[in-house]
Order: structure tokens, then sequence, then C-alpha cells
């Protein structure tokens, strides 16, 4: 059987996907940056400066996201991912867990 | 695929008044009996339902409204989930109302058990959150990197917002933990049966601490909405979301037949076309 390929909705997928992967590529400088500034090794000026091109960012992601209709679609990807990852996360520290999920008893 | 199916929505006690409303895309309803039990059903001439998501969205509420009539009109019901068909046999020639009725009578003793007990019940789910930026409002540690914000350039501030959002988080987060024991119980002690389930929807800036399915006598509900009302008036940053009552569509636990080669899971009909 032949794939059909929706081209527009193709671009928004691939849009959407990168957006969210920018986003959490920011995330990740954003706590980068909060930890050197909580071990004190960026003066003010430099704060300022990593600050402000954050909010540059801030501002493009928000109009490229208006601009394609993707900001929903952006948030969904991101709960999606935060789901994959928060189940990940509960069942490595609650090893229980595992055998909770195998026996169907997650109450 | 062309050979008649059943799609089954629903099974009730035998005798119970049949749904009067249409099916999926209007389809006529009937059931087939096998005391002690009854199955909702409509003959069905092609596949499982796929398509457009608004679509599948518009047939999952038409099967859920039958088996909400079900509910209304049965003393009980055990949902079925949506796009569950018994196929005919190709080995036996049985039709598939032949086999539909063998798995009820199969599993007749167990359904109608589960039927009795979730007799005058009613499903209601429960979320309870806590609203991030209110809860640690008053935290030393929350009013210290707010008053640290005033009189910064842009810059400066953007990083410092981002320290307060990790405080506050981390604070909430802790506190959820700390609150999720004592609400689990309290609710636990209004509900016949309780068990939580992964949030799909978070209100943004909010920290879960429980959602739970409730499974409730239907004369008691209002004796779950006054503990949730106690907990809000404790708790004025908790975000509680009460939805219901349902079908008890959490709690229908039916294993009746598992192995069987006439359950309708395993009539049900492949996406083959």
């Amino acid at each position: 059987m032949a794939l059909e390929v929706n081209e527009e909705s193709l671009k928004h997928g691939v849009l959407t996907l990168v957006v969210t992967l920018v986003e959490v590529i920011q995330e990740a400088l954003e706590t980068q940056a909060v930890r050197r500034m909580e071990g004190g090794d960026l003066t003010e000026e430099e704060q300022n400066r990593l600050g402000e091109a954050l909010l540059e960012l801030d501002e493009a992601m928000d109009q490229i996201k208006a601009d394609h209709g993707i900001t929903e679609s952006v948030m969904d990807l991101h709960r999606g991912l935060d789901d994959v990852v928060n189940e990940v996360v509960d069942k490595l520290i609650n090893p229980q867990r595992w055998a909770q999920d195998a026996q169907g008893e997650v109450r | 695929m062309s050979s008649e199916t059943l799609y089954v929505y629903a099974i009730i006690p035998a005798g119970s008044p049949a749904p009067t409303g249409a099916g999926i895309n209007g389809s006529q309803l009937h059931t087939v009996e096998a005391e002690p039990v009854s199955a909702v059903v409509h003959t069905h001439h092609a596949g499982p339902y796929e398509g457009p998501d608004e679509d599948v969205k518009r047939w999952v509420l038409e099967h859920s409204d039958v088996i909400e009539e079900c509910w209304n009109q049965a003393s009980s019901v055990l949902p079925v989930s949506f796009n569950v068909m018994v196929q005919a046999s190709e080995t036996s020639g049985a039709t598939a109302a032949e086999q539909l009725r063998g798995w009820l009578q199969d599993s007749g003793q167990e359904l109608k058990q589960r039927l009795q007990e979730l007799a005058g019940t009613s499903e209601l789910r429960v979320e309870i959150a806590l609203d991030a930026a209110q809860f640690p409002q008053n935290e030393p540690e929350v009013l210290e990197a707010t008053r640290e914000l005033a009189g910064k350039p842009a810059g400066v501030r953007r990083l410092l917002e981002k320290r307060l959002e990790k405080v506050q988080r981390r604070l909430t987060d802790a506190g959820a933990d700390r609150l999720y024991p004592d609400y689990r119980m309290r609710l636990a002690a209004q509900c016949q049966q309780i068990q939580d389930y992964a949030t799909t929807q978070r209100p943004e800036g909010t920290v879960s601490v429980l959602s739970a399915a409730c499974l409730v006598d239907s004369e008691r509900i209002s004796e779950l909405g006054a503990e949730l009302t106690q907990i809000q008036q404790e708790q004025p940053s908790a975000r509680i979301r009460f939805l219901g009552p349902w079908p008890p569509y959490s709690f229908v636990d039916i294993d009746a037949g598992a192995g069987s080669a006439s359950t309708p899971q395993e009539g049900k009909s492949s996406a083959e076309t």
C-alpha cells in the first residue's frame, strides 16, 4: 500500500519537532546559566547579556510558533516528552513499579 | 472484510431493557442474551472503525452514549472498549452471535458477579494539583528570590525569574509528595475502590498531587464532594478537578474467559482490509 504524505502536515510536524527540540536545548542552557550565576561565575554584565540573548530567543520562538500555527502542537509534544521522562525516572527510582505494572496492580 | 460481525458496547444483566437510542453512525442496537447476562450490540458489516481524528472522536462519543444509556436504564453495566467486535468462526462455522453467546455463557457467572458488585456505583475522577506560584509564596527562599528581582536589568531578571521558578517548583514538588498520602487516604475513605492514573493534562504552572479514579456508591457522591471542598478550604493553592459521574469504566476488571478461544477480544476484527 502506498504511503500518502500530506506535504503541509509533514512540514507542520517537522517544524513542531525542530522548535520543540530548540526549546528543550534552551531549557538546558537556562539551567546551566542559572547554575553558573548561583556559583558566582558570572558578572552582572555577563548575566545581563546572557539573559537578553535568552529574551531574544523567547521572542523569536514565539514569533515562529505564531506564524506557523504550531503553538499548541509544540505544547503537546513537550507534555508528551515530559510524560515519557517522568515515567522512566519514576521507574528508575521506584523499582517496585516494574513488579506492580507486571501484575497490573497500580493501586 | 464483508462477513457479518457484532460490535459490542456493553454487558448488562439479562432481562434489562435494551437501549432505545442508536449506536455508532445510527446503527440499530439489539441484545444477545445468554442467561444471566446480555450483550448490547449492533450488526456490523465492515472492519474496525478507523479514520480521521474527528470521526474517531465522534464514534467514541456515540459508543459511550450507548454505555451511558445502558447505565441509566439497567441496574448495572460493564462497559466494553471501543472497537471490540465478535466475528463468526471460520473453523467451527459458528455465527458471530453464537460465538458471543458461547463466551457470555462461559463467563456468565463471573460477569454476573461483577455486575452485582458494580450495581448502584459510579466512577468519578479526582485530580488535585498545587499552583506552583501560590503554594510556596510565603517560604523564606521564595521571598528572598522575589526580593532580588527588584531593580535588576531585564536580562538579569530573566535569569533570576528562571531561578525563582526552579525554587517554586522544587518546594511545590516536595509539598505534593508530603500531601499525597493524606489526600489519598481521605479520598479512599469515601470510595469503594480507588485507582491512581497518570494525568494526561496538567494545567500550566501546577504540580500534580494525585489523580485518581474513584468507585463510589451513587448515593454517596456528595460525601466525596464534601471531602474535596474541605481539602480546598485547607489548601487554597490546590487546583481540584472533580469529573463524572460516569459508568464504572476503570473498574470492570474482567478477565473472564482469558485464554479461551471465544473472548470478544480475541474475536476482535483485525485491521486488515
